[in-house]
């Protein structure tokens, strides 16, 4: 991978990612927990999510919690594989150039 | 354009330390329901102990053994960490077996006369668990733990006629009160 992945690369995106790879696979986060986790505004978490969505990264699921609405968030299989070799791709990085650079 | 090096190490940092966030999130979120059911139990267990004494020799047993029943189960509805991993929920549930083990046969061991010594050592213990698990999971279960094994020693030192009145509402408050603050993140 010459350049990185521009849909991960992006701050915000590259924490919400790194949040949901941790989760078992059939598991998804909610909406207020991946906020205070990622410790973003809920408008910027929400552009967020949209973006890797439509890229295929995440799956969004809306539903209730009794009368409450609920979002919830999954990694996706491509994005589970995008998301590793976007690590891959940081590590190659490292590894290839002397310290200090 | 590239990464350097640097900005390279910046994003991997930036991913481990919101790994071990949600980590420690997802644990806190599993460990709540624990918290609920064995601060029941210590509730119900010390009440009884403390206004019918003569009761609790068949109580506790019958309680521990409901508590692990309904440990087993609320356990294995979550899911495992990674694929094909079942056996995470199993070694959680035998973890907690090997602490009652140790716990019965040190009573057996020791033989206290005193049914507030066994009260305290069984709390100072599962103090010391939690404290422990903790560390690993996250600080919220260590600081539940910390708070066991002081308000234990300080009911024991300070309360003792009425100790088991203080353990039920204050070791199993504390219990209730961690299962709530571990729901929120």
């Amino acid at each position: 991978m010459e350049q990185p992945d521009a849909i991960i690369h992006q701050p915000v995106r590259l924490k919400i990612m790194a949040a949901l790879k941790v989760l078992p696979l059939s598991e998804a986060l909610e909406f207020v927990r991946l906020k205070t986790i990622v410790g973003a505004t809920e408008g910027n978490l929400g552009a967020h999510i949209t973006t890797l969505e439509q890229a295929g990264y995440v799956e969004v699921e809306k539903d209730f919690a009794g009368k409450k609405p609920r979002t919830r968030v999954q990694l996706s299989k491509a994005g589970r594989r995008a998301f590793e070799n976007y690590t891959a791709y940081l590590r190659d990085i490292i590894d290839a150039a002397p310290a200090g650079e | 354009m590239p990464l350097s090096r640097n900005e390279a190490a910046d994003a991997l940092r930036d991913i481990a330390q919101t790994e071990r966030r949600s980590s420690s999130a997802y644990g806190y979120k599993e460990t709540a329901p624990f918290m609920f059911l064995w601060g029941a139990i210590w509730f119900i267990g010390y009440s009884v102990s403390d206004l019918r004494p003569e009761q609790a020799n068949w109580l506790w047993p019958v309680l521990v053994v409901l508590g692990f029943v309904a440990s087993f189960a609320i356990g294995s509805r979550q899911p495992p960490k990674a694929k094909g991993d079942a056996s995470e929920g199993w070694r959680h549930f035998a973890s907690w077996v090997v602490v009652a083990l140790f716990i019965t046969a040190t009573i057996i061991l020791f033989q206290p006369s005193d049914g507030r010594q066994v009260g305290a050592f069984v709390a100072l213990l599962i103090g010391a668990a939690y404290a422990v698990v903790g560390l690993w999971v996250g600080m919220r279960i260590a600081i539940s733990g910390i708070a066991i094994i002081a308000l234990t020693i300080g009911g024991f030192v300070f309360l003792k006629p009425h100790f088991g009145l203080w353990m039920a509402f204050v070791g199993g408050g504390t219990l209730i009160l961690t299962g709530a603050w571990l729901r929120r993140v």
